[in-house]
């Protein structure tokens, strides 16, 4: 017979219900005592404020709502916890977490596009586009970093969609030239090279470096070697793949810099609705404090961006049309043109041809990632 | 308010259970009413009148039925008329749209669409409500004096949503007089952390496997979307009776014991079987407040016949205000009446295999007519069960369905008494507390880890 503990209670019987009380109660106190973020940085949002307490809030439930969404923006060990169910999903068969790959060597890759997807219709705006402003123009896609990066995916992964759609980009594309970065990528990859962040979905200062060169040969120009850049490296870099997936052991990476030798007096002025700001460098350093260090590059996404570089040649001028992979790769176009303007349609809506026909930029370039385009549902509207 | 939320777990229940053990025993009662309403109107206030008029009313019809005990009339007419009024209230509420759906068909109808939000738990306090009223009338427990203790009982919060269905009687006693303790209240936290888990971990996955399938049921290959509609079987079964077992935790948290709900259905040997381990609470209502007032099977086999397909279409029609849920219902209504009458000695000579498999596969069916309700999806659906066109399994279905097939797998362990065995065995030994702790801790932690993360939302498009 075993020894048993029947007969006499032990209290050892309602350790559980001592744990369950510590753990609710526990949770509320610091929840009410412990102070509360305003700023998310790995969702980059704001979170919710106090709620207003009045009988009108009551009455119409917008009251209960705000406690509801003020609980879960402040609850303690918030990160912790997005953390330990990000592992949870790894571990119980997910092979990754909210939508990313946990894949070999630190990567972290977003899974592919759905069938349903823009990709087709988007191309065929652009097609129309390029058709009516009778303009010299250019398409590159970038690639999915899981295309590319297959070596590093999980075994268990959904297919990538990318040979199929550039196909169907090749067949939609009408008059515009077309860069397929797929050939080159593969082969640099397979030499070591890193063209894609492990920790962000974009591409690396290399990888946009390898594009560049791309461009220049499918376009005839002279394209800076790599031997004519300063590179500075900066480390800690934590992307988006990394906030997504809340993997938050994953080592973080480097970013680098990469500074032309031919560059001049550079300036940049950046439209933003009605106010316009400048700068004399590409390189907008204070974003280099915060985890996500993309937006160093042309300080991210804005409606319109006009780089001006005095070394290149004057009467060439660029019209980018882009999502944020551009804006790594832009920097380097800037040898060869004295004038870049770059249009963001998620938040630039007014015409767009209009900067064709009243200040002479003849030449176009239509820039975005797979992914981006995919879901994009902006491109709709470009005139 | 869910219990599977941050607001309950570590706001709403840390406060109701501090203020309720340290309110004197005799004003627990006006407590816990009060916590209840907090808990009824948290999402939308408004309805807490309604549930004060639900609770006004039946209390005082059982106190004029029992008043009026001795004239047979009387209490007949009040009978009556209470069910009417409460069923005319469900009806209202839930069934208002289904409705005038059907009668804007007739050419010369055009009832404007009015769309009432469904008040939670309607469905659960009507029928517990009515149970009430019917058994005074009955002589089956003698009428609450306290309208206090009574809403309390209409309101208690642990079953007020999502069931189980507690008839008055079985819990008359304990409004008045229980005893809370410390046994009581383990078991009880026992019982809500194995629904939070089923819940949050099981439920919730399930769902997210079937809802990953379903949109590419014409691509994923006939075996992809048995996993599918399995996945649902499996949510459905972890989200209802996760919500019965945390309800019954509860209960026990506060000094209540209630019956069990469910008692492992998916290893029934018959549909006959599966009904008396399914939502046992409602069935058991639905026998004694409808099926035995018919006649039961005491009048003879057509009668018989009749009485049970009445009680499965009200069953199916409780589900939900659609005609799917009544076809669902019926649905079994049939194969318990075949499995009655015609297949019960046949059924019994098959091995226990075949038995499982036969009533498996019916269950499994059974839910894809509860989830579809447009009937054409239904056939896409269940056609592309039999497809082999594109296969056995299309290879990105193939992944979806590895990636979660350890979850399918513990879903599956989880859907027979196999724990509850194991638990059995080591529960007198004296280190059982290691292991109990170990994992209730770990369940915490876990389930909390998923709540949180629901509201984890990366805006990453947001000017980065």
């Amino acid at each position: 017979m075993p020894k048993t503990m029947k007969e006499k209670k032990h209290f050892t019987q309602y350790i559980i219900s001592i744990v369950f009380i510590i753990f609710i109660f526990g949770m509320a106190v610091l929840f009410l005592l412990l102070p509360k973020a305003k700023y998310s940085s790995n969702e980059k949002r704001y979170l919710s404020d106090p709620p207003q307490v009045s009988m009108q809030n009551l009455a119409s439930g917008q009251l209960t709502k705000d406690i509801e969404s003020y609980l879960t923006d402040h609850i303690p060990f918030r990160e912790f916890y997005v953390g330990t169910n990000a592992y949870y999903n790894l571990y119980t068969g997910r092979n990754g977490s909210n939508g990313v790959y946990s894949g070999s060597d630190g990567y972290l890759i977003n899974d592919p596009v759905e069938k349903e997807n823009n990709i087709e219709k988007n191309i065929k705006v652009f097609a129309d586009f390029v058709n009516e402003n009778n303009i010299d123009a250019t398409l590159m896609i970038v690639p999915s970093t899981g295309y590319v990066m297959d070596s590093n995916l999980p075994l268990l992964h959904k297919n990538y969609l990318d040979d199929s759609l550039f196909t169907v980009i090749n067949n939609t594309r009408g008059g515009m030239k077309f860069v397929d970065l797929r050939e080159s990528f593969k082969k640099a990859v397979a030499q070591g090279a890193q063209l894609y962040y492990k920790t962000d979905h974009h591409w690396t200062s290399k990888g946009a470096f390898l594009a560049y060169n791309e461009y220049c040969m499918a376009k005839g120009l002279q394209a800076t070697t790599q031997g004519e850049y300063y590179i500075e490296i900066y480390d800690k870099f934590y992307g988006t793949t990394y906030s997504t997936s809340a993997l938050w052991l994953n080592p973080s990476e480097n970013i680098e810099l990469w500074q032309s030798v031919r560059l001049g007096d550079v300036s940049v002025e950046i439209t933003e609705d009605t106010s316009t700001t400048s700068s004399n460098s590409m390189f907008y350093k204070k974003h280099l404090t915060e985890d996500d260090k993309y937006p160093v590059f042309l300080d991210g996404n804005h409606a319109l961006t006009r780089i001006k570089n005095s070394n290149a040649p004057q009467d060439k001028k660029l019209l980018v049309i882009k999502d944020s992979y551009a804006h790594c790769m832009v920097p380097f176009l800037t040898d060869n043109y004295g004038e870049i303007l770059m249009v963001d349609l998620r938040y630039y809506k007014d015409n767009v041809s209009d900067f064709i026909k009243n200040e002479g930029f003849n030449e176009t370039l239509i820039l975005y990632g797979l992914d981006n385009l995919a879901t994009d549902t902006n491109v709709a509207f470009l005139e | 308010m869910v219990f599977s939320s941050l607001i309950f777990m570590f706001l709403y229940l840390p406060a109701v259970l501090l203020i309720y053990y340290i309110t004197p025993r005799k004003f627990r009662n006006a407590m816990l009413l009060v916590a209840n309403l907090v808990f009824y109107g948290w999402g939308e206030p408004v309805f807490i009148l309604l549930m004060i008029f639900s609770t006004v009313l039946n209390y005082v019809y059982g106190y004029f039925i029992e008043k009026f005990r001795e004239n047979k009339r009387t209490t007949k007419i009040l009978l009556v008329t209470a069910i009417i009024i409460n069923l005319g209230v469900l009806a209202f509420f839930k069934y208002a749209g289904m409705l005038t759906d059907t009668l804007n068909v007739l050419p010369f109808l055009n009832i404007p669409d009015f769309t009432i939000p469904l008040p939670i738990g309607i469905s659960f306090y009507t029928f517990q409500t009515m149970s009430y009223t019917i058994d005074v009338y009955r002589g089956d427990t003698p009428a609450q004096k306290n309208i206090v203790s009574f809403g309390t009982y209409v309101s208690l919060f642990p079953q007020l949503i999502a069931g189980p269905i507690v008839r008055y009687r079985d819990v008359a006693d304990q409004l008045d007089c229980r005893h809370e303790n410390i046994e009581q209240f383990t078991l009880g936290v026992k019982r809500f952390m194995i629904g939070l888990g089923k819940k949050v971990l099981l439920a919730n996955s399930m769902g997210l496997l079937w809802d990953t399938l379903r949109p590419d049921m014409s691509t994923n290959g006939a075996l992809g979307n048995w996993v599918g509609i399995i996945a649902y079987s499996f949510q459905i079964y972890f989200d209802f009776s996760g919500y019965s077992d945390m309800a019954c935790g509860l209960g026990n948290m506060f000094g209540f014991e209630f019956l069990k709900n469910f008692n492992y259905p998916y290893i029934s040997k018959s549909i006959t079987e599966f009904w008396r381990r399914w939502h046992i609470s409602l069935s058991t209502w639905f026998r004694d407040y409808v099926y035995i007032p018919l006649g039961g099977n005491r009048k003879g086999v057509v009668r018989n016949i009749i009485n049970i397909l009445i009680v499965w279409g009200l069953t199916g029609l409780w589900h939900g205000a659609s005609y799917n849920f009544i076809l669902w219902g019926l649905y079994f209504g049939v194969i318990l009446l075949l499995e009655k009458f015609v297949l019960k000695s046949f059924l019994e000579k098959l091995p226990n295999a075949v038995k499982h498999l036969y009533s498996i596969v019916l269950i499994i069916f059974g839910w894809a007519l509860f989830y579809f309700d447009d009937m054409s999806q239904l056939g896409t659906f269940l056609a592309s069960m039999f497809d082999f066109s594109n296969g056995v399994l299309s290879h990105d279905a193939m992944v979806t369905v590895l990636q979660f097939l350890p979850l399918l797998i513990a879903a599956a362990v989880a859907s027979t008494p196999l724990a509850s065995k194991l638990y059995d065995k080591i529960k007198n030994y004296n280190w059982c507390w290691i292991p109990e702790t170990a994992v209730t801790a770990l369940g915490l932690l876990v389930c909390t880890a998923a709540l949180v993360s629901n509201s984890y939302n990366p805006f990453l498009y947001f000017r980065f």
